[in-house]
């Protein structure tokens, strides 16, 4: 990846300070990137089914009452789910990041996941999928992308999402550039092209993803009023509780030797396990 | 006065070059041949099973933990040390094969009916019709086929309108089962089309030959029609069982239940692309023995 100088562009002092310099896309100071949207995972539900939930408890520990109908997102990474509750629920396993767990936090995830398989959830892996389950009431809760709600509110169907109070995984998206691009000026153009308010509005409001700044934030509040609100965009606490996706490392992540990490490998091959037998 | 006979333009013998090349391809029949396919067994090789290759040796080759970039030339047994140590991939493995056998055995029982009575028994006009009905579904896109499926199974589907009357629970969305429906229907048509054709070309005589012969209908039946059509039968089935083998679209959208394709898409998607090239060669191995069997039934000329 190309390292990218931020000052060349002309938006980029206007995104927001805590979308800037994050791990995923700086490293020792050198930004390999600028942000595009972030968004969290969410726990929706049928009103009509089911109580608001708070916790994704209504999941996890009480699965059972939901048994059949539990939507789940059918990917490797949702093992850091399992594991940012156990965060919140058994401090004892001394869970930091869910994405960088040792073997004993990542059993113990894996031992709730299996719990949770036991009640029969519907596993999703394409978002139409999804929502024609939610839509259809073959699933009443689970894990969500803003895109879905947003889609199934918009059909009338009686589907809310909250972000639980254990906080939530999420994402945040930044345009890169390869290293020996070929035109790498026309890349550059399109990333402050991209940061600028219109196209960031429009881009962020189609995905249902947090605009970047306050500019694109008023850009989005004409082509859909309440978009940055209900997205949390200017909201840098409600952030602090989103853990975005990143990659499972031996290293842990981090500069101790002492501990070791399970890796992507072992993830992918853990939640063929859950699912294959 | 004489005049020299000048050919007009276009018919004129091609000039030096030209002339002695096509001298030399009429003299070496073998030569033409070969440039003729240089170019189609040119793109088979390097386009076809070139990349296939490729992709197979990766199965063979190391990869980096973090980055997930396969290590060319790095050689490892990794994979196949992981595929076979772990159960869960003979699981799903086998879980493929038995749908696929079971997709195969119920599209031959479905076709066969279908298939004698379009070429034995109904009318030119109806045959047309027939065969219409049966090609039509091939030129809708396989997503729409699938997800219409996913509107019967699925809660207020027409499964459950059609069964809840009756006090019966429909089964929903995540049955295996749903995987072995959705699949022989999809590939009914490939099984119909070779056993009709097989059909076909049993000669009227043979049927009256074994009828003046004294045998009933049922005897004829097994010691003429099915001899006869059988290699028809196999060549259907090729397609039924590799198409099932290779399918994770349909498992992944109308059931739970995860196939070869899907731990193959898992893992070249986010997770370890050894292991799934790896895993990738045993659809592979079985389609060549099912084909080096399929070869001594005689059913490739059926195809």
């Amino acid at each position: 990846m190309a390292p990218i100088n931020t000052d060349i562009f002309e938006n980029y002092e206007n995104v927001f300070a805590d979308l800037k310099d994050l791990p995923h896309n700086t490293v020792d100071g050198v930004n390999y990137g600028v942000p595009h949207g972030r968004g969290p995972n969410l726990l929706a539900y049928n009103t009509d089914e089911t109580d608001a939930p708070t916790s994704w408890s209504v999941i996890f520990e009480d699965g059972a009452e939901h048994a059949g109908d539990i939507s789940v997102y059918d990917s490797s990474i949702f093992i850091a789910d399992a594991a940012l509750y156990l965060k919140n629920t058994q401090p004892d396993l001394g869970i930091e990041d869910p994405y960088q767990l040792t073997q004993e936090q990542f059993d113990a995830a894996i031992a709730l996941l299996e719990e949770l398989d036991a009640n029969d959830p519907l596993y999703w892996a394409d978002y139409t999928d999804q929502i024609s389950s939610y839509a259809s009431g073959d699933v009443v809760v689970g894990t969500t992308w803003p895109l879905q709600v947003n889609l199934l509110q918009a059909d009338g169907a009686p589907i809310e999402a909250i972000t639980p109070e254990e906080g939530t995984t999420g994402w945040s998206d930044t345009w890169m550039m390869y290293s020996e691009a070929e035109h790498p000026n026309c890349m550059l153009m399109w990333m402050d092209h991209m940061m600028s308010p219109e196209a960031n509005a429009q881009a962020t409001v189609w995905f249902g993803e947090a605009a970047t700044s306050p500019q694109a934030c008023e850009a989005a509040e004409e082509l859909s009023p309440g978009h940055c609100e209900a997205q949390h965009a200017d909201d840098a606490e409600y952030w602090e509780r989103i853990w975005y996706w990143s990659t499972p490392q031996e290293s842990c992540a981090d500069e101790d030797d002492a501990t070791t990490c399970v890796t992507q490998d072992d993830w992918v091959e853990a939640w063929t396990n859950i699912r294959g037998g | 006065m004489t005049t020299t006979a000048v050919p007009p333009e276009g018919i004129r013998p091609p000039d030096g070059r030209l002339r002695r090349t096509a001298a030399w391809l009429h003299a070496h029949p073998g030569a033409q041949v070969r440039l003729l396919l240089a170019g189609p067994v040119g793109w088979m090789v390097i386009a076809y099973i070139g990349s296939l290759f490729i992709l197979l040796l990766g199965a063979f080759w190391e990869k980096d933990a973090f980055t997930g970039q396969v290590e060319p030339f790095a050689w490892s047994l990794d994979a196949f040390d992981s595929l076979i140590s772990n159960d869960v991939y003979r699981t799903i493995a086998l879980r493929t094969i038995g749908i696929a056998v079971a997709v195969t055995l119920t599209d031959a029982i479905l076709a066969f009916p279908i298939a004698y009575f379009m070429a034995r028994v109904a009318s030119p006009r109806t045959r047309g019709i027939l065969i219409v009905a049966i090609l039509l579904p091939l030129w809708a896109a396989y997503l729409v086929k699938v997800y219409a499926w996913r509107a019967i199974l699925q809660g207020n589907g027409i499964l459950e309108w059609m069964l809840t009357p009756f006090g019966i629970d429909a089964p929903g969305l995540g049955q295996l089962l749903n995987s072995w429906v959705v699949l022989s229907y999809l590939w009914l048509p490939y099984m119909i089309l070779p056993i009709y054709a097989g059909l076909e070309r049993i000669p009227e005589s043979l049927l009256e030959a074994s009828a003046d012969l004294g045998a009933r209908n049922g005897t004829t039946f097994r010691r003429v029609v099915l001899p006869i059509v059988f290699p028809a039968l196999v060549a259907g089935s090729i397609f039924t069982f590799s198409l099932t083998l290779g399918d994770y679209i349909t498992p992944d959208l109308v059931s739970d239940a995860k196939f070869i394709g899907n731990v193959i898409y898992d893992n070249s998607s986010l997770g370890n692309l050894p292991l799934a090239a790896a895993f990738s060669l045993v659809p592979i191995v079985i389609m060549i023995g099912y084909l080096l069997v399929a070869r001594r039934l005689g059913a490739f000329e059926s195809l």
